[in-house]
Parts: structure tokens; sequence; C-alpha cells
């Protein structure tokens, strides 16, 4: 029915999407698996036509549906051609009833005026029938009248379907991780939902981290690596170890970490994070990774406050609360976040200002008048020197140190921050996503001084990353975060597919 | 307990209202011809916030560019020389079409500045107030020459201060006229009003109405599900500012007198404040809010300066009142504003 030939993608000249061949069948359902960030969603988006696809060029390759070429560039034409999509997040309104969510934007009215068809006025009759059908369609009873608010998470999920079903003459309907917020029976409910639809004639495409839902639900399986199909199996040929391997891929090792023998004290003892906890040692290298959204970034997120956290931490045994940064940063704990643009530069001041900034207590050779450094002017010239220093170390590209930070790329950005980090010199450095957007030949740089500075420095290293395989590479451990809680603690030799697993809650806990 | 917390802004203004009344000392009658005057001249000014609050733009400080639009087109009615029904449809035909053209030029500005759209409002008023005073103080007398040489300065530049309305005034007096506290009132105002809030009414009931909302609550998913919100952000701008511009109508011809340089200054406050004292918040607001709180914020206008004179025998203590009213109202809305929003942030983010 549908036919995707050698499609492409690519945003700014990154290719997210390489030359692409699928069929998708009616009547079936067509998992599709792949890691973060392997082209799924932008797969999806431009089937649905996501406004960001055309803003950033469109697409390159064939969209054939029933052998006809179509063009996709808006959400109406992709409506038009029958495609459906849940989104992940669920796209309702608050505040809202379930039949004006159902009807958005297919209201029906009782006459329409010709100048500013959105000043006809609404059939609410009509509107409670159409919505009460696409809702008893998909076995769902609730009251169409009731606001969205009081519905369950569960409830909304089927609205949300509700809704996309309403839609007139659907061939093509996209489930993007339609059960990652769901609880066992709720899950199991929809599954049957989805097999029903399949049932009539519905072409489903259903995007999953679940492996055991994929293997339950879907007819064929597509995995998704970097952007490129890696392979379709059908029913008879699934495997979770295949699926796994798939998606991980095979790499070359580049930048590796050199056993540690001793096992350092306690440093920072991370509490009731759920019911679970982490002790992380002194000296050691502790990746900490997960999918998105299972709470492993909130770790090091909540503890300086960006985010609302209820764990609890002790740093040597004293009791530390959350936000409380000038404290973390006096005991020497710091944090890069991987937001660079808006939590870790300021991309207006040049590059020297970014790589000092909150270091100047720790580093009186900045300052001019050491006897009373909080009025001192600083001195330009020791940290020129250190700045240029930093630059040629790190191998960052830019015009000179009084370059505004913002001129960089990424990866110069992420260079300048570890240069930051270095400069500061911390006991305990909590980053995240180090090496996240960022060329392969700055990612080894980067990943090498984070090695670098636990080494020498013996500064205790936290890295927050999905990236499995360079955590396997530099981390000590790699701890496994699972719907908020520590899931699982690998050590030693690391198995790539076992923590693959792991990351989809499989595995002993 | 509820209703209490959920009412806690309107609730304190009534019993400010009780306060203010007991001390002032005047007589209900006069109070409620006082009210009434104010009722005519700005319910529709805080009925044009409510469909931009509804699509999630907070409060349209820029109304008062529907104000200007109508001044203009008073303005060019006394320059013809119109009376009698001509007046009426010629200031109404014209401020309409006045307000489709600016109401969409301020629509493009603020769906440029999404986020930002209650500050960018209020800069957009005033420079276009600035703007507009400056054709009218410059412009005519030398760019425009005017038919009627009657409106213009001594000197043959500029536009005078007050321009006598009369005719346009005729036209309201002469419907449907009742005496209240001694003064003669016209109805027609309030079958305008009445008009108008049908058809605000009208309009929350059509698709236009559900469109908003769904923009008001979600702009990023009602983009995702193809509705086109800047679309709809600028009808409801347009709506808002032809609003605001029948309102300046009644206001001037209740008045008598145009202040053309002067007339339109300060109604955005005095709406907003009115809003929010009914109970609106800058992402929810009601045609009750609007009703309530027009009474409320003037009742509480009209005796404040009173009971301060009575009170402390200091008519500014009063004065200083009103100005506290009308700004600190808005800022402590805001506030709580918020505070709410961060409390469902929080509660998102535990669920």
């Amino acid at each position: 029915m549908l036919e995707l030939k050698h499609l492409s993608k690519a945003f700014d000249g990154h290719t997210v999407l390489n030359d692409i061949n699928l069929t998708i069948l009616p009547g079936k359902v067509h998992g599709l698996i792949g890691a973060n960030g392997s082209g799924k969603s932008t797969l999806m988006n431009i089937l649905n036509g996501n406004e960001t696809i055309a803003r950033s060029g469109g697409y390159t390759g064939r969209i054939l549906l029933d052998g006809r070429d179509i063009t996709i560039q808006n959400h109406s034409q992709s409506v038009a051609c029958g495609i459906a999509m849940v989104h992940q997040e669920l796209a309702l309104f608050s505040g809202m009833t379930v039949t004006e969510n159902i009807k958005i934007n297919r209201e029906k009215t009782r006459f329409s005026t010709l100048l500013l068809p959105e000043l006809s006025l609404l059939d609410p009759n009509k509107n409670v029938r159409d919505a009460q059908h696409a809702l008893e369609a998909i076995g769902a009873h609730m009251d169409p009248g009731q606001v969205i608010d009081a519905l369950s998470l569960n409830q909304k999920q089927f609205v949300e379907l509700a809704r996309e079903l309403d839609q007139q003459n659907i061939r093509l309907l996209i489930l993007d991780e339609p059960t990652s917020s769901l609880n066992i029976t709720e899950t199991k409910a929809l599954l049957s939902c989805i097999r029903e639809i399949a049932d009539r004639g519905i072409a489903v495409i259903f995007i999953s981290h679940r492996l055991e839902e994929i293997m339950q639900v879907c007819d064929t399986v597509s995995v998704l690596r970097d952007g490129t199909l890696i392979s379709t199996y059908e029913k008879a040929d699934f495997s979770v170890g295949k699926f796994a391997d798939d998606m991980v891929g095979r790499k070359i090792v580049k930048t590796q970490r050199a056993a540690k023998e001793q096992k350092g004290d306690v440093l920072m003892q991370l509490s009731q994070i759920n019911g679970t906890g982490l002790d992380i040692r002194e000296g050691e290298v502790l990746g900490i990774t997960g999918l998105a959204g299972q709470g492993q970034e909130l770790l090091a997120e909540g503890l300086f406050g960006l985010k609302p956290a209820s764990f609890q931490a002790r740093f040597k045994g004293e009791k530390l609360s959350l936000g409380d940064n000038s404290t973390l940063t006096a005991r020497g704990i710091y944090y890069l976040s991987d937001d660079r643009a808006k939590t870790s530069l300021f991309r207006e001041s040049p590059v020297w200002k970014n790589m000092i900034f909150g270091t100047e207590l720790r580093h009186r050779e900045f300052l001019r008048w050491k006897a009373c450094p909080a009025l001192s002017l600083l001195d330009r010239k020791a940290i020129q020197a250190h700045a240029q220093a930093m630059i040629e170390q790190l191998n960052i590209v830019c015009r000179s140190p009084d370059a505004p930070v913002r001129e960089l790329s990424g990866g110069n950005q992420q260079k300048v921050c570890i240069a930051r980090a270095l400069t500061f010199a911390p006991k305990l450095l909590f980053v995240n996503e180090p090496t996240r957007g960022i060329d392969i030949y700055s990612k080894e740089l980067i990943l090498d001084w984070l090695l670098k500075m636990n080494e020498r420095d013996h500064t205790t290293v936290i890295i927050t990353s999905g990236e499995l395989e360079e955590l396997v590479r530099v981390c000590d451990r790699v701890v496994v975060m699972y719907q908020g809680q520590v899931f699982q603690t690998f050590e030693g030799e690391m198995d790539l597919e076992e923590l693959t697993l792991s990351l989809y809650g499989r595995g002993n806990a | 307990m509820k209703f209490l917390k959920n009412n806690l802004v309107p609730i304190a203004v009534f019993l400010l209202c009780l306060l203010s009344f007991h001390y002032a000392g005047v007589s209900l009658s006069y109070l409620s011809s006082e009210v009434y005057t104010r009722f005519i001249r700005n319910t529709l000014f805080v009925l044009a916030l409510i469909l931009p609050v509804t699509c999630g733009m907070g409060i349209n400080f820029a109304i008062v560019v529907g104000a200007i639009c109508a001044q203009t087109a008073i303005v060019l009615a006394m320059d013809l020389n119109l009376s009698g029904l001509p007046i009426l449809l010629f200031v109404v035909g014209v401020s309409i079409a006045l307000s489709v053209l600016f109401g969409t030029l301020v629509a493009m500005l603020l769906n440029r500045a999404r986020g930002t759209e209650m500050i960018v409002s209020i800069m957009i008023g005033q420079l276009s107030s600035v703007l507009y005073q400056f054709v009218f103080m410059v412009g005519y007398g030398t760019i425009f020459h005017p038919a009627n040489e009657a409106i213009l300065l001594d000197t043959g530049v500029g536009v005078r201060n007050m321009l006598d309305v009369a005719p346009l005034k005729q036209v309201f007096t002469s419907v449907l006229p009742f005496t209240l506290d001694g003064k003669v009132y016209s109805l027609l105002p309030l079958l305008i009003i009445g008009t108008f809030t049908l058809i605000l009414i009208y309009l929350q009931k059509s698709k236009l109405g559900v469109l908003a909302k769904a923009v008001g609550s979600d702009l990023h998913n009602a983009n995702l599900l193809g509705v086109n919100s800047n679309r709809i952000r600028t009808i409801c701008i347009v709506i808002s500012t032809i609003f605001a511009a029948m309102s300046q109508i009644i206001t001037v011809s209740d008045f008598g007198t145009a202040m053309v340089y002067t007339g339109h200054l300060g109604i955005e406050t005095y709406a907003a404040a009115a809003i929010l004292v009914g109970g609106a918040t800058i992402r929810e607001a009601k045609l009750r809010n609007c009703f309530l709180g027009v009474v409320l914020f003037h009742t509480l206008f009209i005796t404040s300066p009173m009971a301060g004179q009575n009170l402390f025998n200091n008519p500014s203590v009063g004065e200083y009142f009103r100005s506290f009213l009308a700004y600190g109202v808005i800022v402590i809305a805001i506030i709580m504003n918020l505070k709410k929003e961060k409390d469902l942030k929080l509660q998102n983010f535990k669920a």
C-alpha cells in the first residue's frame, strides 16, 4: 500500500536518514525499532507532514501510495493521503472536552461562512455523536463531554487514538511509543485494540522501545540504526538477540580506559531515587544511561536544581540540599549540562570568560589583588595565557580567546565547557551527554580529556549519556536507569548486548 | 472553601467596595449613575480582552490601536461635517475597516513575539499612540487639508485637542432616553454592548472559539494537528481591535467631545485591571469576569477618592489608591498566575 523508495533526509548537511526503502502492507502491524537518534522520529515526521521537515529543506526520494507518487509537504497533505499519527507525547488540549479534542480542526458546523470559515457555528450534537462513534469503535467507554484533564493516562491515549481514527478514509496509522507511559493492563488493552484496528484493513506502524510488545503485536519489524534501514524481519524470524545486535551495531574502539585495580571509598551517596540508591566511589568514572525519559539525566539536574527532584544526596557523609549550587561548587562538585547554549555557556561572551567563569576564587593567579579576591579586578594577562594554553591543549578552533563563544561550532563549544571544568578542577564532575551532536574526532578528544582529568587530577567523573558504546569504553561502572530507578549496575567487562537489553527493563535487576 | 480560593480577587475587591462606599458617604443612586456611565464606556474594552486571552496571548494591551482607529474615524467624520445616521454609519464603518487593517498588522508583530505578547502589545500601543498624535498634530494642515477648517488650531496646523462631536452625541441621545439621578441617559450604548456580547458568545460557540481554546491550551500541539495558529491568533486580535474601536465610539459620543490627543490613553490599563478584578487570569477569561470586573473596579474607582477625603481629610490619598488599584491589581494578578502555573508544572511533573 505505502512504499518508501530511496528516502533520505539531512539537517544542515548532517544525514539523519539514508536511502530508506520500506513497504507497508494494509492490515499489518509494522514494527519500527532503533536506538535514540536512529531516525525513527524523522521518518515518521516526514510521513506526518511535520513542519520541521519542510522548513529544513524537505526530503529526497519517493513516497508511493497504491503505486502512485505522492508528495507530503504539510500536515494537511498527509491527512489527505489518509495518514494519521498518535504522538509519543500526547497531543491533547487540557481544559477542553473529549469531544472537542477528538473533533479538533474537523468540527462539524451548522452552516459555514464563506469569507472566514472559522466563524461558522458548531453543531454540538453532531460532534458529540461523532466522538461517541469514534470511541466505541475502539472499545473505549467514556463521557464525551468530560474535560480531558479528568481522564487517566490510558483513557487519554484512547482519546488520541479515537481522534486519529475519526479521520475519514484513514489508511495508515502511526503509533509513536504509545505504551511508554502505560502500565501492564493498560498496555494490554491498547495492544489488542491495535490488532483490531489492523484487522479492519488499516496499516499500522508501531514504534516502541519495549521489545516484548513489538514481538507480541507486530507482523513485520524493521530496525533502523544511524539513519539506515539495517534489516526487516518477518514474524517467524523474530528474536530479541537479533534486534539488539542490529540496533547497536559494531564500532571501532578508540579511547579506552585502563582497568583500575583498587576501588575508592564512597564519595557521594544518592539515596531514595524512587526507592533505590547509588553510591559514587572516589576516583571512578561512572556512566549513567537509560532510554529517554527514564530519569537518568535527573540525577545531575536534580542535584543542581535544574529540575525538581526528591532524592537525597550525601557528600563525604555531609547532607547536601538539592539546588544549593554555591555549596555544591564550594565542595568541588561541578556540572556540565548537555544543553550547552542554555545552561553551560554565555553565548555572547568571549571564549576566555567562558573558560574561567566561576573559577576565579579557586585560581588566585587570575586576580590582580590577591589579598581581596571578592573585589579584585581580573588579571587579563594571566587569563589570556591560560586561555591560550587551553585552546592549544584542547585543539579548539577559534579566531582568538576574545571571540564570542557563539561563533564556535558545537564541538568546539563543548571543548570550551571541558576547558572550564579543567580550570575548575573539581573533585566530582557531572557531565551530561558530553559527545552529543559532535563530530567523531572531537568526541574522542573530549572522552580522552575526561579520562585524563580522572587519572591525572583524580577527579571522579559521572557521565550521563545514551551512547552505550562510549560508556563501555571509558567507564569503570555503568548504571542503567529504568522508570526512574537504578535498575542495574555493570562493572568490569561489560557486554553491550546485555546492557542494551537492560535499557529495556530486561535482565536481572 | 474552594469557591473562596478560586474567587479570591473579586471577593476581596467586593469587600473593599463595601468599605469604600460606606466611608465615601454617597447615595446609591449617585453611585449607580456613575457606575452606569463607566459601564457603558468601558465594558466593550474589557470584552475585547477575552479572545486574545483565550488564544493564549495574554492581555492585549494593544486595544489602544482600536481606540485610535475610532478616534481617527471620528475626526474624519467631523471633517466631513456629517450628522444624523450617516455619521454613525461612517464612523462605525471606517473604524472597522481601520481596525481590520491595523489589527492585522498588530497580530503580525505579536505572532513574531510568541511568549512575550503582553509586553510587546504594550509597546505597540505606545508607539501607535505617538504616531497617531504626530499625524494629527503635524500632518493636519500641512499635508492633509481638511474641508472643515474649524477643526484646526488657530495656527492652521494640527487638529484641536477638544472636538465637539455634538452630531454624534445627538444620534445616541435621540434613541431610547431615560433619566437616572437627574441626568438623561440613552439606552443605545447598552443595546450595542448587548449586541456585541451576543456576538462574542456566538464566536465562542463557533469553530473559532474551539480552535482559539486549542491554540491557547497548547500552541505546539495545535500546530502539530494542522491548526493554523497564526491565522487564529490574527483573527482574535482583529476582533479584539474592532471591539475596542466600538467601545471608543460609545465613549466619545457619551462625552460629547473627542479628546483627540488624550482620549485613548490609559483605556487598556483600566480594561486590564477591570477584567482581572473580575477574577480573570492571563490564561482564562470569561464573560462574567468582564461584567463583574467592570462594576467592581469602577465602584471602587469612584468611591475611593471620596472615602480617602472623608477618612484622612486628604483627597490625594484616594487618588493614590486609584492608581494603586489599577496597576496593583494587574501586578498581583500576574504574580498569582505565575504561582498557579508553577504549581501546575510541579503537579504535572509529579504525575
